[in-house]
């Protein structure tokens, strides 16, 4: 196998470290292999580099897990789960429930919004394709609810306040997760138009 | 100089060790690393790397890359301690030498540390 070959097949290694990690030290990674190969010879050189592999990646996808703030996704769903909650107070007038599930969408917005990521979360998610996610996940779950309020065994059957007030709120949630979709795809569109 | 509750893990503390001596560039510090430590810490680029990207950010050590005069054809990365760094790596070398003195009395390790 010619030296070539070698750093080829350390170059392949590089995926299995984290993206961000790789993005940032990628080349050095392959520089330093490189030249080690040059001064070790492939044997020693291969030894070496299998043990540092085994050692290295692991440590490195755990560092960045733990390092991941929460999610801009988050931030768009909490914001939804809020929206619905509003919507239903206005819509059907359970107050209580709403109050509750606002409590909880104010929790998570507030993660949101204190992860370092999330600090700009309209940005991030423009620049991505998360309005799909979101217009799949909110049509999902709202065919999800349709289908389960026309099981046969669910049709004629009555709902609890609690009960009625989580399926209003899923119902709303899951509209608003399709009205985000739609306006983040509008805006990340333009902004692509615009470039 | 910031205050560490626990000791550095090895390859950090032969990193900043190996930095005393002065800015270098990776693979050169993985080498003198090597050589400072009798063979006892042998890394690879993953840690290598791993290791001195917790460094930065930390803010023990900097990269000086951007500020060398042969900056525009060098691809290699250069790297050198921080005043935070300085101190962390004096502080960790006091810390050993003082763990040496401490057991100097005990028979038998008359000769460690002389």
């Amino acid at each position: 196998m010619n030296r070539r070959t070698h750093v080829a097949l350390y170059r392949a290694t590089r995926v299995f470290y984290p993206r961000r990690f790789r993005d940032a030290y990628g080349e050095d990674l392959a520089a330093v292999f490189e030249e080690q190969l040059h001064d070790l010879g492939a044997t020693r050189c291969w030894l070496r580099t299998l043990r540092d592999l085994v050692v290295s990646i692991p440590a490195q996808q755990l560092e960045s897990r733990m390092k991941k703030p929460a999610s801009s996704h988050l931030f768009v769903f909490s914001l939804a789960l809020g929206v619905g909650a509003v919507l239903m107070t206005a819509v059907i007038g359970t107050a209580i429930p709403a109050l509750i599930f606002l409590l909880i969408a104010a929790v998570s917005f507030g993660v949101a919004m204190t992860s370092r990521r999330a600090v700009k979360p309209a940005i991030a998610l423009e620049q991505s394709s998360s309005w799909k996610k979101f217009l799949a996940g909110g049509g999902l779950m709202l065919g999800a609810l349709i289908v389960l309020i026309n099981l046969p065994a669910n049709r004629d059957q009555d709902l609890s306040t609690i009960e009625w007030s989580m399926l209003m709120l899923a119902i709303f949630t899951s509209l608003s997760l399709i009205g985000a979709g739609v306006v983040l795809g509008v805006i990340g569109r333009n902004r692509t138009r615009k470039r | 100089m910031t205050k560490r509750e626990k000791p550095l893990p090895a390859a950090s503390l032969y990193l900043l060790l190996a930095l005393l001596g002065g800015e270098n560039h990776g693979y050169a510090l993985m080498q003198l690393v090597e050589e400072q430590s009798d063979g006892a810490v042998r890394m690879g680029p993953g840690t290598l790397y791993g290791t001195l990207n917790r460094l930065l950010a930390d803010g023990l050590i900097i990269e000086t890359t951007g500020e060398r005069a042969d900056a525009a054809g060098e691809r290699r990365r250069y790297y050198r301690l921080t005043a935070d760094g300085d101190g962390v790596a004096r502080a960790e070398l006091h810390r050993l030498r003082s763990l040496v003195a401490r057991f100097k009395g005990i028979r038998g390790l008359e000769g460690v540390g002389a």
